[in-house]
């Protein structure tokens, strides 16, 4: 008896080893009116292969064939054979498990709303990014010599040389780390605040409150927390700060925030540079109408008045043009935004929402304009966002969005393209891919067109497991295959902690990640997810991977306000 | 009953704790010579004097034994648990594996044996041929750096020592191609590649036999086939009667990030600097004239006349220079720095006096020997002990010098605490010294015949083969399980599925110097080797950690020259 279990390990621990076909799924699971896709990848031909779908019972409920590869190896596809499987029509709530011969079993949830419980764990991230406070998680609170920072000005306008003439000093304390580093960029820390206000404006139930220590859910905390920040970005009339911290940040190697021997040494870049001025106005206007909508009418008209200041001095003649900081040398510029328009269109839909003044309708539709279509979608483009704002005022900004959209479908649909990724591979591609999907599902909701509705549950799916790595990109410890190693000081220096929450920048393009591996430097072909990687689009969860791996707050943005509008979509 | 229950308890606490208590053997993993000291430490966080040890052969036989007795030392500089046990079974002196046994302590598999080394030095050599440079006879990689062929020629600019050399005016190339690597960088210092040189000769010449032919392509065995990679190096560093070489390769090898050597985009673009420096000049021409010397007994005479004119014209050279000795520096690194010519020029003087016979070679070996005197230190940057050694018997007076410094040594491993026994203070590249104080103290007593150092000898080796704080074997071997294997290596960090066999990494850093390095970017706390170590020293086998585990070749030929004194004196 003993030696047949024996035997039976062997044998299933041989089967495990020798897995050659790979079926990748959403690991959270599947709303049940929607449809549901899996892919099968495989290293030998397994055409019209059986498949079977069991219960929690063992009973089989669904089953069929593989039918011809769908394409070979390619730009989206690592291995020789690849199919689809169409479990749509699982629709009672359950866990099944989805068997196909040399795979390991999958398994598959059916329920109602899958995606309310983990929303909490991205919202958490901001708390550990958060900077000056006491109620950070993860490390002890540092940076507090930010309430005094020298205030820089460009010289001469260039991006690269920054002075301190005027020995100005201002507080600037608070706000969130971006990325790995412990630089503040209002123009992420405005983006970010205003898809976490757009996530709980557009799904409220799915926000609870967890960590806050205030009478508002986590979501709302964080929000509130950024939009005290940004209101602090324009502490008169003529200056507006649009970073803390420059390059110095990066070359002094690794440090808790509560060791960083650069605090109290940080500069604040300051320019009236629309495209941060913009973002934030966004945020801190529809963070006055949620507010105001909750009875915190105090709040609510500090928000707006500054909301309304910023605009106006990012409308002015003396506004300049977009600013960001850059050393030419090492050919780096942080959140180079060079295009205005989007930004001060959402700025001005935003205004025009919550005041109701023509003025402000007047400018979004001119930006609209002059924004039109990005072909993009990510930190410096949104133009389909703000589009979508105006919709309802401004329906002639469908032809953009739809413009836009196209293009993603088109690519979304071509040849090999298994995954229906709607981009090419591209640094912090995940990023993207999600702000398009969450954009997609939010057409559909404003319009009740679901033309790109598939578009936007692939890259839901993407985001969860159904990519060629099988890699669930937020990091979940009760998830398979979850992300764990971010870019990310304080999750290298207490290894011990999990980064509850990260979302990963995610696969990215080839010949960047060869431009930037030696820098990484580690051993990518004994990475696990080595195999899965094609000519094209490469992923490593390796703490040391700044592309694939450095997760940013607006990222974890877009990742928040994805889960949002999926639930809102599966609740309507 | 009441007694019964008592007893019971106490049982059961004892049970308890003893779960709860931490003890470990330390020990030389790779064994004993048949007559030397040896001994075992163990570390624990209870009492256990009194607690009965055995040590059995193979056939279960106790052929040892005894109690614990009392703690010699508890948690300490150099001691990470409160109590700690010295074991002697130095009367074991039969060949053979044993096992010693102790109650709440893991087996330990000892082994007493005369050709304890062989395997050692052959693994040591293995590591010359993985660091070869521009030779197609490399390990574990692709060959690279063919273009060192033709190295542009670059002058230091004045007498300051900086990283601003200036470019030949007339672009002058010479072929540097060949030698080693020093380290974890493709630089290649002259000092490293010179004294590693010479050591390898030292090791053949004490022990000719300890060395087998392995990787070599060549007719001569390992070591020499490596030995003749650097003399042959050596040959082209002094072009020309008025260029010295002193670096090939500059600061630039650090900037570009991690790369195997025949992907190092730096490989076509190495500069060589060239300065007249005596302690680059003075540690070639040892090598080269000490290499004549074994080429020609070998019957190599081509080899042992061009070594020999070569450093002849070196040592001549070297006599002329007034100019400050030279090196590169940038932001206080300055790699083999050495202000102090004397010593090299006295080794230069006496292994030219060795091989010509030339009495006009004794005064400069007098001269020389008293300006050196004593150091308090050996390093590469440091031969004063090693060229004094090698003169005792044309210059008697320089017995003092070395005896001063021993002395000093001797103090050090004597004074309290120290239960390993360690000669000097915790510093950088601690290992390395370590390994030429004991390789002096073993020729200083075969002159002398002089005991009193024996035990720190035997325990520093002990200590370099496991019995340390860590229980880990600072030589990298396969068979030595607990064996460092995660090198600060280039070559071995993009190649993580190779182990580093024979490498010898510098191994334990003082701790304030280390904890305050913020490039080591790891998180210390969760390393296996954090719980030992202590308020004074760290060490950490992590590929990340520069001073803990960036082997070099000056590194691992001191250790070959250690393990081939010990195997004359004791393995016979």
């Amino acid at each position: 008896m003993k030696k047949s279990i024996v035997i039976m390990l062997l044998v299933c621990a041989t089967m495990v080893q020798s897995a050659d076909v790979f079926i990748r799924y959403n690991y959270l699971g599947y709303n049940p009116s929607r449809e549901k896709k899996v892919v099968v990848m495989a290293e030998r031909n397994i055409d019209n292969q059986k498949w079977l779908v069991r219960d929690a019972t063992g009973k089989i409920v669904l089953q069929g064939a593989l039918g011809l590869s769908l394409c070979g190896r390619g730009d989206h596809a690592p291995l020789g054979f690849n199919y689809y499987i169409d479990i749509s029509s699982l629709n009672q709530e359950g866990v099944y498990s989805l068997e196909t011969s040399g795979a390991e079993k999958a398994v598959i949830n059916i329920k109602k709303n899958p995606y309310t419980a983990i929303v909490e764990k991205p919202v958490r991230w901001f708390r550990v990014a958060r900077s000056g406070s006491p109620d950070c998680l993860d490390h002890k609170p540092g940076h507090y010599g930010d309430t005094s920072c020298a205030v820089f000005h460009r010289k001469n306008k260039m991006n690269s040389e920054w002075t301190d003439s005027t020995k100005k000093r201002i507080n600037i304390v608070g706000g969130w780390y971006d990325a790995g580093d412990y630089l503040k960029i209002t123009l992420t820390i405005g983006y970010s605040d205003y898809f976490l206000l757009r996530a709980y404006e557009t799904a409220p139930e799915i926000f609870a409150k967890k960590y806050s220590k205030t009478e508002f859910v986590d979501v709302l905390d964080e929000a509130k927390w950024g939009l005290d920040y940004l209101a602090k970005c324009m502490p008169d009339t003529d200056e507006f700060i649009i970073q803390v911290g420059d390059k110095i940040d990066h070359n002094i190697g690794c440090r808790l925030p509560d060791q960083d021997t650069l605090d109290g040494k940080r500069p604040a870049l300051s320019c009236l540079s629309p495209t941060q001025m913009g973002y934030a106005v966004a945020s801190l206007a529809l963070g006055s109408d949620i507010f105001g909508k909750m009875g915190k009418a105090d709040l609510a008209a500090f928000y707006k008045g500054k909301a309304e200041l910023i605009y106006r001095r990012a409308v002015s003649k003396d506004a300049t043009s977009p600013a960001w900081y850059s050393i030419p040398e090492e050919g780096e510029a942080f959140y180079d935004d060079n295009s205005k328009n989007d930004n001060l269109e959402l700025a001005a839909a935003e205004l025009y929402r919550l005041t109701k003044e023509q003025k402000y309708l007047d400018d979004a539709k001119k930006f609209a304009e002059l924004a039109r279509s990005a072909g993009w979608r990510a930190w410096e483009s949104v133009n389909m966002p703000a589009h979508m704002r105006l919709l309802d005022y401004y329906p002639i900004v469908k032809n953009d969005i739809r413009a836009d959209m196209e293009d993603f479908l088109k690519y979304s649909q071509r040849p090999g393209n298994i995954w229906g990724v709607p981009l090419k591979y591209v640094w912090a591609g995940l990023y993207c891919y999600i702000g398009i999907g969450s954009g997609a599902l939010e057409y559909k909701q404003l319009t009740r067109d679901s033309r790109y509705q598939r578009m936007g549950l692939n890259m839901l799916d993407y985001m969860m497991g159904c990519n060629n790595w099988g890699v669930f990109f937020i990091a979940d410890k009760d998830v398979p295959h979850t992300i764990r190693h971010p870019y990310s000081q304080i999750y290298t220096m207490q290894s011990r902690l999990f980064p509850e929450g990260a979302i990963a920048e995610g696969p990215g393009d080839v010949l960047e990640f060869a431009h930037d591996f030696p820098i990484m430097g580690f051993d990518n072909t004994a990475e696990p997810t080595y195999k899965f990687n094609t000519t094209k689009g490469v992923f490593y969860d390796n703490k040391k991977d700044y592309m694939s791996m450095e997760t940013t707050i607006g990222g974890i943005a877009d990742g928040i306000y994805m889960l949002a509008v999926a639930s809102k979509n599966f609740r309507d | 009953m009441q007694h019964k229950l008592m007893a019971v308890l106490i049982v059961l606490f004892a049970a308890y704790s003893f779960s709860f208590a931490e003890r470990y053997a330390r020990y030389n993993y790779v064994g004993y010579f048949p007559g030397s000291i040896k001994r075992i430490i163990v570390m624990s966080d209870d009492d256990c004097a009194g607690t009965k040890w055995d040590l059995l052969d193979q056939s279960k036989k106790t052929v040892a034994s005894g109690v614990v007795g009392k703690s010699v030392f508890g948690k300490g500089d150099h001691t990470p648990m409160p109590f700690n046990y010295e074991i002697d079974f130095s009367s074991v002196t039969a060949e053979g594996q044993y096992t010693f046994k102790m109650q709440g302590v893991t087996d330990a598999a000892i082994t007493v044996k005369k050709n304890l080394l062989k395997n050692v030095v052959a693994a040591n050599l293995r590591f010359f041929y993985t660091h070869r440079s521009g030779s197609k006879n490399c390990l574990d990689r692709e060959p690279g750096h063919f273009a060192d062929s033709a190295s542009v020629v670059y002058h230091r600019n004045g007498k300051e020592n900086t990283d601003e050399w200036v470019v030949d005016p007339k672009h002058r190339k010479f072929n540097l191609r060949g030698g080693w690597y020093d380290g974890n960088l493709y630089t290649k210092y002259t000092a490293s590649e010179a004294y590693a040189t010479y050591y390898l000769l030292r090791a053949y010449e004490i022990q000719p036999s300890l060395f087998d032919k392995i990787y070599s392509t060549s007719e001569n065995i390992d070591i020499l086939d490596n030995a003749k990679c650097g003399l042959d190096y050596l040959t082209k560093i002094m072009p020309n009667d008025s260029e010295f070489i002193i670096q090939v390769g500059g600061f630039k090898d650090n900037d570009g990030g991690i790369y195997l050597p025949d992907k190092d985009p730096r490989a076509a673009k190495h500069e060589c600097y060239a300065m007249m420096s005596q302690p680059q000049m003075g540690l070639s021409a040892a090598a080269l004239a000490l290499g004549s010397s074994v080429f020609s007994k070998l019957g190599k005479t081509d080899d042992a006349k061009k070594y020999r004119q070569m450093a002849e014209k070196i040592f001549s050279k070297a006599l002329s220079v007034t100019t400050p000795p030279a090196w590169l520096e940038k932001d206080g690194v300055d790699p083999y720095k050495d202000e102090t010519p004397a010593d090299n020029m006295e080794l230069a003087a006496i292994e030219l006096y060795k091989l010509t016979k030339d009495q006009s070679y004794v005064p400069k070996i007098q001269k020389f020997a008293k300006e050196a005197k004593t150091a308090g230190w050996s390093s590469v940057s440091e031969q004063n002990l090693a060229a004094h050694l090698r003169c005792m018997d044309v210059y008697p007076q320089a017995k003092k010098f070395v005896s001063e410094d021993l002395d000093g040594f001797l103090n050090t491993s004597t004074s309290n605490g120290n239960i390993w026994k360690l000669p000097i203070e915790y510093t950088s590249d601690a290992i390395y010294s370590y390994e030429q104080i004991c390789s002096a103290v073993i020729q200083y007593q075969m002159v002398t015949k002089d005991k009193k150092f024996d035990r720190m000898t035997q325990s520093v080796v002990d200590y370099m083969f496991g019995c340390n704080n860590w229980g880990m074997s600072f030589v990298s071997l396969k068979t030595v399980p607990s064996s460092v294997r995660n090198l600060f290596s280039q070559i071995y960090r993009l190649q993580t599925r190779l182990f580093p066999e024979g490498s010898i990494v510098p191994g334990p850093v003082d701790k304030k110097t280390q904890d305050d390095d913020m490039w080591c970017c790891f998180d210390k706390t969760t390393e296996p080797m954090y719980p030992f170590n202590t308020e004074k020293v760290n060490f950490f086998d992590n590929s990340d950690d520069e001073s803990c585990v960036s082997a070099t070749i000056p590194g691992v030929a001191d250790g070959i020259f250690l393990f081939s004194l010990l195997s004359l004196v004791q393995g016979q």
